[in-house]
């Protein structure tokens, strides 16, 4: 029996905002990543992303509509994303009018600094960022966009209720959706769940390469997992949104439906905050507890957190093989990059690939197999044989979030 | 589902660092408020923790903490203290958390190597230069599931879990509603609710004439158990659940409970008045402005007050949502 039914999509990724023309160019092996455009990052030390297009025309409509000043908007792009990919799934799911008040189960990033404001605090004499030249800020405040800020705009462009934010990094994505599960099975009628993720910013992507977490390799295959010689992740950026619902209002209301959620579970590492436990046990129990609730379906592909960073990408492997054997894996991030608390949901709708058109996505540029990532790697599109897809999402600090999905009957 | 009790509850708040009895009587903030240095004109509610050195194996581990941080694992110390509260690997972990933690001044060095000589942002000294400034440790500081992972690996909780985002007491009440879900569905023995917020920092308190009440630091962590599994000290308050409603009448209902005289309201965030109890009481009131973790302190109290003898029977925890309420209830069960 499952959670829910997937009967819309709404997308806004690097390779484009269908899920057909998504599918088909990672099953062609396509990589969104490329130089940097949002920003001059020349003198950064990762000067690669995965970017998604915005208009100045959006950028200025949005504006308009919420209030928020275009500066904001086109720093901190997740509302932007969000709101494109949230429309869409309404859009997909009811192409008349959506119902009202639907859930909203979200996935949210970090919030982003604007440099400016900072700037604009600090006293060179003093050397020091106090509070001293705040009111010459007035309300303004180095965070223009709040993470509140956020989901109320979100839940105002989807006409949704009862709104929860889930903040587990790059498991987020995974997890709200996984949470909207839940809540359709305990009686809620539609939930949009979704999350939307962009740290393709000067902070963000300096922090980021201050951990030492990114690939300073330049080119589309910036970001390879589970390869021989990765050296790390590459960011990207995006949103992906789907209506959830039961089965049976789906099927009563003659919706298509993409995919079941068979069965979600989460669990925490209790490791380290800086490295994920060495076999993988946390990874490991939230894997088991999923696949179990779904009841224990033959799993055709595992569409893998797989970041590209030399120690998260073999204790996912053991963790994979430990559970369910030697089932086909992949990651979409070597085509994506890392869209960090979106990841989650962005892969989630590539995985579906397995039964829009019964292939399977390949992880892009994986032409030299570390040994120690040894597993049945789908390095080029196949045909999907299964009952279900697994997908798991690891966030950095130990949080991890795996969902199984099952094709739709 | 399995009834929950409430088994055991911690805080670190302006009122102390310890159990349940901090949050009883009825003292307001000013009473227990000490001042901070840097802004002692104003009424603020640090809590009375220098850091959260005595709650962590190695001390090492606290330059990877935000203050928030460290309230969180403290609160949830003192939580633990009534027992050994076994299958930690099982056990979950739901927590509401605020805006990123770190302190402003500690991008000073960055911005000092990264402006014109003319104080304008330049982006390519930032990547040239002022980004070996920025402290690498920086990330675990302004990540705003942190909270939730340091707690989870200083005591080896590593069950379902969640880091819900919050300006006010709806994230704490939707963490203690996951908690009790997790636990009467059988997904493990006991789960721990919570909630953590450290808003004393520099930009905040310059801020601080836009907020209707003095913030305040603070954080809470509640066990929920089941009703069979062996809790050293098992409470008699039962969690009843969690609605959304927009007066008291229909919260009861949906709720399924009826009408009682004994009856304590408790509200944090400012819900519309015009439906409440005229002696509702602000937790503001109490303990300040505390954000993101005022959920989690709404429901320590609660089960506070409902523990005590003689106390209500029913607290209805209030908090605003959707221009509506959401109402948690917690039932002291006569034994």
């Amino acid at each position: 029996m499952s959670l829910a039914v997937i009967t819309g999509v709404g997308l806004a990724t690097p390779l484009g905002d269908s899920l057909d023309i998504l599918s088909r160019r990672l099953l062609a092996g396509e990589s969104a990543v490329a130089p940097l455009r949002h920003f001059e990052a020349s003198t950064f030390r990762c000067r690669v992303g995965a970017q998604v297009e915005l208009s100045p025309a959006e950028v200025a409509r949005a504006s308009s509509e919420t209030g928020i000043e275009e500066a904001a908007l086109w720093l901190d792009r997740k509302l932007l994303l969000g709101r494109r990919a949230a429309r869409a799934a309404l859009a997909d799911a009811f192409p008349g009018a959506p119902p009202a008040g639907p859930g909203l189960s979200l996935g949210l990033g970090l919030e982003v600094l604007f440099l400016p404001d900072v700037v604009a605090l600090y006293d060179r004499a003093a050397r020091d960022l106090g509070a001293a030249r705040v009111p010459q800020l007035g309300r303004r405040f180095p965070v223009r966009l709040p993470l509140g800020e956020i989901a109320r705009q979100l839940a105002a462009v989807s006409g949704a209720r009862r709104v929860e934010s889930f903040v587990s990094a790059c498991a987020a994505g995974a997890q709200c959706v996984g949470e909207a599960a839940r809540r359709v099975a305990q009686g809620e009628e539609v939930v949009l769940a979704g999350a939307c993720d962009s740290m393709l910013n000067p902070m963000g992507l300096g922090c980021f390469q201050r951990l030492g977490a990114l690939s300073e390799r330049e080119g589309a295959d910036a970001c390879r997992p589970f390869h021989a010689e990765r050296t790390g992740t590459v960011i990207g950026e995006g949103a992906a949104f789907f209506v959830l619902e039961s089965a049976a209002r789906a099927r009563s209301r003659g919706a298509r439906v993409y995919a079941e959620i068979l069965g979600y579970a989460a669990s925490l590492d209790a490791h380290s905050v800086t490295a994920p436990h060495p076999e993988g046990a946390g990874a490991q129990r939230a894997l088991r507890a999923a696949w179990e609730r779904a009841g224990r379906p033959r799993v055709g592909y595992v569409s893998a957190h797989g970041t590209g960073t030399p120690a998260n990408d073999p204790v996912e492997v053991r963790a994979i093989l430990h559970v369910l054997g030697d089932v086909p894996i992949a990651s979409a991030k070597g085509a994506l990059g890392h869209a960090m608390a979106a990841a989650g949901a962005l892969e989630l709708a590539a995985a579906l690939t397995c039964f829009t058109l019964g292939q399977c996505p390949p992880t892009a540029h994986l032409d030299h197999l570390d040994p120690a990532c040894a597993a049945d790697h789908v390095t080029r599109a196949r045909a999907f044989h299964g009952d279900a897809v697994a997908k798991n999402s690891f966030g950095f600090g130990g949080q991890n979030a795996v969902l199984l999905l099952g094709a739709p009957r | 589902m399995m009834r929950v009790h409430v088994a055991a509850v911690g805080v670190a708040c302006a009122r102390g660092v310890g159990g349940a009895s901090l949050l009883l009587g009825d003292a307001p903030l000013a009473a227990c408020a000490p001042p901070l240095p840097q802004f002692a004109s104003l009424l603020v509610g640090r809590a009375p923790l220098a850091d959260a050195g005595e709650y962590v194996p190695q001390r090492k581990a606290l330059k990877l903490m935000s203050r928030a941080s460290q309230l969180a694992i403290a609160a949830t110390g003192e939580a633990l203290r009534s027992g050994p509260w076994d299958a930690r690997e099982e056990a979950g972990l739901f927590l509401s958390v605020g805006m990123s933690g770190g302190e402003i001044r500690d991008l000073a060095g960055m911005i000092e190597a990264s402006t014109t000589p003319e104080g304008e942002l330049d982006l390519a000294a930032l990547g040239a230069r002022g980004l070996d400034k920025v402290n690498p440790l920086l990330s675990f500081h302004v990540l705003n599931n942190m909270p939730l992972c340091h707690v989870s690996i200083t005591y080896g909780l590593g069950g379902p879990h969640a880091a819900l985002y919050g300006e006010d007491a709806a994230a704490g009440l939707q963490a203690a509603h996951h908690a009790a879900a997790t636990v009467g569905g059988g997904e493990g023995p006991w789960a721990l609710a919570g909630g953590a917020e450290s808003p004393l920092n520099t930009i905040a308190l310059a801020l601080q004439h836009g907020h209707r009440a003095p913030l305040a630091e603070g954080a809470a962590s509640v066990v929920f158990a089941r009703e069979d599994h062996a809790a050293p000290d098992p409470g008699l308050v039962v969690w009843r659940g969690l609605v959304h409603a927009g007066d008291l009448p229909s919260a009861l209902s949906a709720l399924r409970l009826p009408p009682r005289a004994d009856l304590y309201c408790l509200t944090a965030g400012h819900p519309s008045p015009a439906q409440l109890p005229a002696d509702h009481q602000p937790l503001e009131a109490l303990l300040g402005d505390t954000g993101a973790a005022s959920g989690a302190l709404l429901l320590a109290r609660g089960a506070a007050l409902l523990g005590q003898p003689g106390g209500p029977g029913l607290a209805l925890l209030v908090a605003p949502c959707d221009g509506a309420w959401l109402v948690a209830a917690l039932q002291r069960e006569e034994s």
